[in-house]
């Protein structure tokens, strides 16, 4: 395993997240898959879809359900150089969220962008 | 370049039918010999190693159609080990680290790391397929 900026990223893995915080454990699991394929040297796209956008919410107060604060979790992720955090707009505009609502690294990305994105990769994975 | 298949299965056994469209796929590929790589079990598809479920007699015995296809062809039926032991699949080194009188995993599965997903799916040969 290696982590760092030079290494060969020829595989490109996605992993769409669909489901809300807190309601699973996808949003943990979707996350633990992106770390270890990042860490085999895959260039690594999280995406953001549905009620699944809602993981990326910032100032969530996750102690008073008496669990961990998740995105905290992301904060990991730069180290293994998975820049691509990414936000369907479509499902964002369903919701009365902004993007000044969510944590600072997310990406908003179109339906048809995601597509282009998701058949240019080598691995697709729906949590 | 031969292309290998890496079949990933992250579904509850309780959607059954989940297990066995992938189980009728994995015997159709070995009918056409085609080459599996790995069948690795992530998220609520682990619950099906845990040797002590007990299914209606006339509801689908998954486990006993997995262990079949891990008979017939060798392949080897790998579950994640953070899944597992979250959802209480735990193996024989689990069990004497929790000093609990015994483990639950089917001796069909081995538990493994997500590692070895990621491996497998860093080989370029390799073709991915996720049943959910």
């Amino acid at each position: 395993m290696s982590m760092g900026k030079n290494k060969s990223m020829n595989i490109k893995t996605n992993i769409i997240i669909s489901r809300s915080s807190f309601s699973n454990s996808d949003f943990k699991e979707a996350v633990d898959l992106g770390l270890v394929c990042a860490a085999f040297d895959q260039e690594v796209n999280l995406i953001f879809v549905d009620s699944g956008i809602t993981n990326l919410i910032k100032n969530q107060s996750a102690e008073k359900v008496d669990d961990k604060n998740q995105v905290d979790i992301l904060k990991g992720l730069e180290f293994y150089d998975i820049d691509n955090i990414i936000i369907e707009q479509e499902s964002l505009d369903l919701t009365r969220l902004e993007t000044s609502h969510f944590i600072n690294s997310v990406k908003i990305k179109t339906r048809a962008e995601i597509n282009k994105l998701n058949q240019n990769a080598n691995h697709l994975v729906s949590i | 370049m031969s292309q290998e298949l890496v079949i990933l299965v992250s579904a509850s056994p309780v959607k059954a039918q989940v297990h066995l469209t992938t189980i009728r796929f994995i015997e159709q590929l070995i009918k056409q010999q085609v080459a599996i790589h790995s069948v690795f079990f992530y998220q609520d598809a682990v619950q099906v190693a845990n040797r002590f479920s007990c299914p209606p007699s006339d509801e689908p015995q998954l486990i006993e159609k997995w262990q079949s296809i891990s008979l017939d062809s060798q392949l080897e039926l790998q579950t994640c080990v953070a899944a597992s032991y979250r959802r209480g699949i735990i193996d024989n080194h689990q069990a004497k680290e929790l000093s609990v009188q015994s483990d639950n995993l089917h001796p069909s599965f081995k538990i493994t790391g997500l590692g070895q997903l990621a491996a497998a799916m860093s080989d370029p040969k390799v073709k991915l397929i996720h049943f959910k």
